[in-house]
């Protein structure tokens, strides 16, 4: 079966603590429900944490929503992008099939990022890194203090940004990533096409503003 | 706590009598002291018992000793070790009675025997007991532990039970599930520190009717899921083996079954080119038995979209020759609907045409000159023939853009027609066949020359990504040089013909999970094993292709063909 994986590359660095951690927990606890209920979802996205903060770390691997058990995360220490970058390339590059005689491959893996800060390694080695896998849709979004910028080059024009990390903004964010799930899963398998860029997905809503 | 003691004390003195050896009293009580509830009685103590060793007689005294030393940390509320100096706290016991309280102080300064104590104990437990039980029955009302010692107070009982989180493994309706033996009680002991091997589930309240069945003997959990749960479920935690047993929750997911999400919305009504979401049909023409089905798939049916795929049956009988095209219209394009049902209409009625005409039919005419269907002559020909007919479908495509069969809201554009397109013309020779296909994108037909054995007759396509198709409404399939062609083009001559089957990728992408899968002769067979009971007639294999396969809900056509006099019977 040809699998959509999606990669949820969540900031847990200190800055996230308290409330915005919990609330890209329920996010994520949301999306998953929330895809549950979608057949198409339910059997194409598998869907992949990994989260970044002193180090990044690949919290679950890449799961089918079925068996996809959403994880404790904790905010703690800096902003390791560069390496998160690195390391999403990596599991993708270890996970996403490709064509062979014997399998079909897996549609383009689809990147969410999300950060609140400004990244504390090296930013552009995981960059490079990043840029030599082949994406889906790269979606990034700027929390706040976050360089929406930087985030540019990670994910072109695919960048969205919350003004605050109150519950109603993340919880947004989340749905409209559920959205963009559920639009790519059906996407590709009723009309075979992949998601590639942000005026494909559905519009965000308006507690995401679109950096152009 | 007092009715564990004098349980305790009771089996001690019964076993004294017997003079039999005994579990470690020491450890028994301070279990009951660590785990602060009388989780160990009389019984399970006696249980530890080793009844064949002989209890010395000196060592009744140092039981008693024992027994008076970890009583006193009961009644203090202590896990440390033994405090000499016990009596001052000692009347803070309480409910205890006063004569075991008394023979307890005496203990230090002289000799009491276990009777003594179990006796003492006796003497009015009754009233000690009910005080007991309604200290621990009421939350508001403060336990005797406190009563007892303020300056240490003895563990919570529920507080300081250290914060667990275990979530079962997902299940789903409809799929077996289990939890192997013991694996919840591992996963909480290790959260916990408990020892493992010790640790067992006594107790787990799984949903009413739920379909999965706790065992409290060997703490497995297995059935098959009926309904969808998401929540928490209560259990009992027996840290080892004489403990008492731990509140506990663990979360458990049980998903819906995956067919049941999906709707069956109808197709609009007023939109251009409708289309039915079935179709199918049965025919016998010249020595061939046709059964076709084409089905909307359940990604279209769960949006009350059209079904996008067609097909059409022609048979040129001046010269035997049977046409068959099946066609997939992209989801991507508006009215990809129209342009699969145009496109092998189109295709099948230039083949109908151009076969049966003596003049036009090329290989008719060389096989009358070589009298050999593997001529490569009549290869070529039938190339040419095919190549053409796909062509032809290509303009009508065209045509229907400038010239619309139906009023559309907007001028349409070639792409909004687009549709793959598989031809495939037969002709019965003797016991064989001839066969040739021309395919321009997914799906693909395939043929058996008996039952055992099939392969393909189109070539498979596949990009590097999944998802790369080509549509007949593309200018580079239909470029006319050689190489091209015989990308497209494929042709065989059998000396059997059992089947062959021409399907939309609905069928090929489930049924045929990769390209080595469609070129391994014992898939087509195993697919002929499961279709040839559902050819009966053109309604049974349209409910066979209802069949659920997961990821793959893309409409399904599936045309077969069939000896004239093969019966269609299931054989097994």
């Amino acid at each position: 079966m040809r699998r959509l994986p999606v990669y949820l590359v969540l900031d847990t660095s200190g800055s996230m603590s308290g409330e915005p951690i919990q609330q890209v927990k329920n996010g994520v606890q949301m999306l998953v429900s929330a895809l549950r209920q979608d057949p198409q979802a339910l059997e194409t996205a598998y869907l992949s944490i990994i989260t970044f903060d002193s180090s990044a770390r690949e919290v679950v691997p890449l799961t089918d929503l079925p068996s996809f058990q959403t994880p404790d995360i904790q905010a703690t220490g800096i902003t390791s992008m560069g390496e998160a970058l690195s390391l999403v390339a990596d599991c993708a590059k270890r996970d996403v099939v490709k064509a062979s005689a014997t399998k079909k491959a897996d549609w383009r893996p689809m990147v969410f990022l999300m950060t609140d800060g400004i990244p504390t390694d090296d930013f552009q080695k995981g960059l490079t890194r990043f840029k030599e896998e082949r994406w889906g849709a790269v979606v990034a979004c700027a929390v706040d203090s976050a360089d929406a910028s930087l985030l540019q080059q990670i994910a072109g024009e695919a960048v969205v940004k919350l003004d605050t990390s109150d519950s109603a903004s993340l919880s947004a964010f989340f749905k409209w990533v559920t959205a963009s799930i559920s639009t790519s899963s059906k996407s590709v398998q009723t009309t075979g096409k992949e998601v590639e860029g942000l005026d494909q997905l559905p519009p965000p809503p308006p507690e995401i503003q679109v950096v152009v | 706590m007092r009715s564990l003691v004098a349980s305790v004390a009771k089996t001690l003195e019964e076993m004294h009598a017997q003079q039999r050896a005994h579990g470690d009293i020491e450890a028994t009580l301070k279990h009951c002291l660590n785990e602060s509830k009388d989780a160990l009685d009389g019984e399970n103590f006696k249980a530890r018992a080793l009844p064949t060793d002989e209890l010395p007689v000196d060592a009744l005294q140092d039981d008693v000793q024992t027994f008076v030393a970890c009583t006193i940390k009961i009644i203090r509320g202590e896990t440390s070790e033994v405090n000499a100096s016990f009596q001052a706290n000692l009347h803070r016991g309480g409910d205890w009675p006063e004569g075991f309280l008394t023979l307890l102080e005496e203990a230090s300064t002289q000799e009491v025997s276990i009777s003594d104590l179990s006796q003492a104990l006796d003497s009015n437990s009754n009233c000690a007991k009910s005080a007991e039980e309604t200290a621990s029955d009421t939350a508001t009302t403060t336990p005797p532990a406190e009563q007892i010692e303020t300056e240490t107070p003895p563990k919570p009982l529920t507080s300081s039970q250290p914060v667990v989180k275990v979530a079962l493994r997902n299940a789903t309706v409809g799929k077996p599930y289990e939890v192997e033996p013991g694996a919840i009680a591992t996963a909480i002991a290790t959260q916990r520190g408990d020892r493992p091997e010790y640790a067992r589930v006594s107790h787990l309240q799984l949903p009413d009717n739920c379909g999965l069945v706790f065992d409290e003997m060997t703490g497995r959990v297995a059935g098959t899921p009926t309904h969808p749960f998401d929540g928490v479920l209560s259990l009992d935690y027996v840290p080892s083996r004489s403990a008492q047993s731990i509140p506990y929750n663990v979360s458990l997911l049980i998903n819906p079954d995956p067919a049941s999400l999906w709707k069956d919305l109808p197709s609009p009504t007023n939109a251009p080119y409708p289309k039915e979401p079935f179709d199918h049909s049965e025919e016998t023409q010249g020595p061939f038995r046709v059964v076709a089905a084409s089905r909307r798939g359940r990604s279209h049916a769960n949006r009350g979209e059209f079904r996008d795929d067609d097909f059409a049956i022609g048979y040129a009988s001046d010269t035997g020759w049977l046409v068959i095209a099946v066609a997939d219209g992209a989801g991507s394009a508006t009215y990809s609907r129209a342009g699969s049902k145009i496109a092998s209409a189109a295709a099948k009625q230039r083949l109908v045409t151009v076969l049966n005409s003596r003049q036009h039919n090329k290989a008719e005419i060389l096989y009358s000159q070589h009298q050999d269907w593997e001529h490569p002559e009549i290869r070529v020909s039938l190339c040419r023939i095919l190549y053409e007919a796909a062509l032809k479908a290509h303009y009508e495509l065209q045509s229907e853009v400038s010239n619309p069969s139906d009023p559309l809201p907007t001028a349409a554009t070639l792409r909004n027609y687009d549709t793959t397109l598989i031809v495939l013309v037969l002709k019965k020779i003797n016991e064989g066949c001839v066969a040739a296909t021309f395919a321009i994108g997914d799906g693909g037909a395939g043929l058996l020359p008996n039952p055992e054995e099939g392969f393909p007759i189109t070539r498979p396509e596949g990009g590097d990504y999944a998802g790369q198709t080509c549509f007949l409404t593309m200018p580079e399939p239909l470029k006319d040089n050689q190489a091209n062609l015989e990308r497209h083009f494929h042709f065989t001559v059998q000396k059997e013909f059992c089947a062959a089957l021409a399907m939309t990728d609905g069928i090929t992408d489930p049924k045929f999970p990769s390209d080595a899968a469609f070129a391994d002769p014992a898939q087509w067979s195993a697919l002929w094993t499961e279709l040839h009971p559902a050819l009966s007639s053109s309604e049974t294999l349209l409910e066979w292709m209802n069949f659920f396969s997961p990821g793959n809900h893309d409409d399904r056509t599936l045309v077969a063909v069939l000896p004239a006099h093969a019966t269609s019977a299931p054989n097994s």
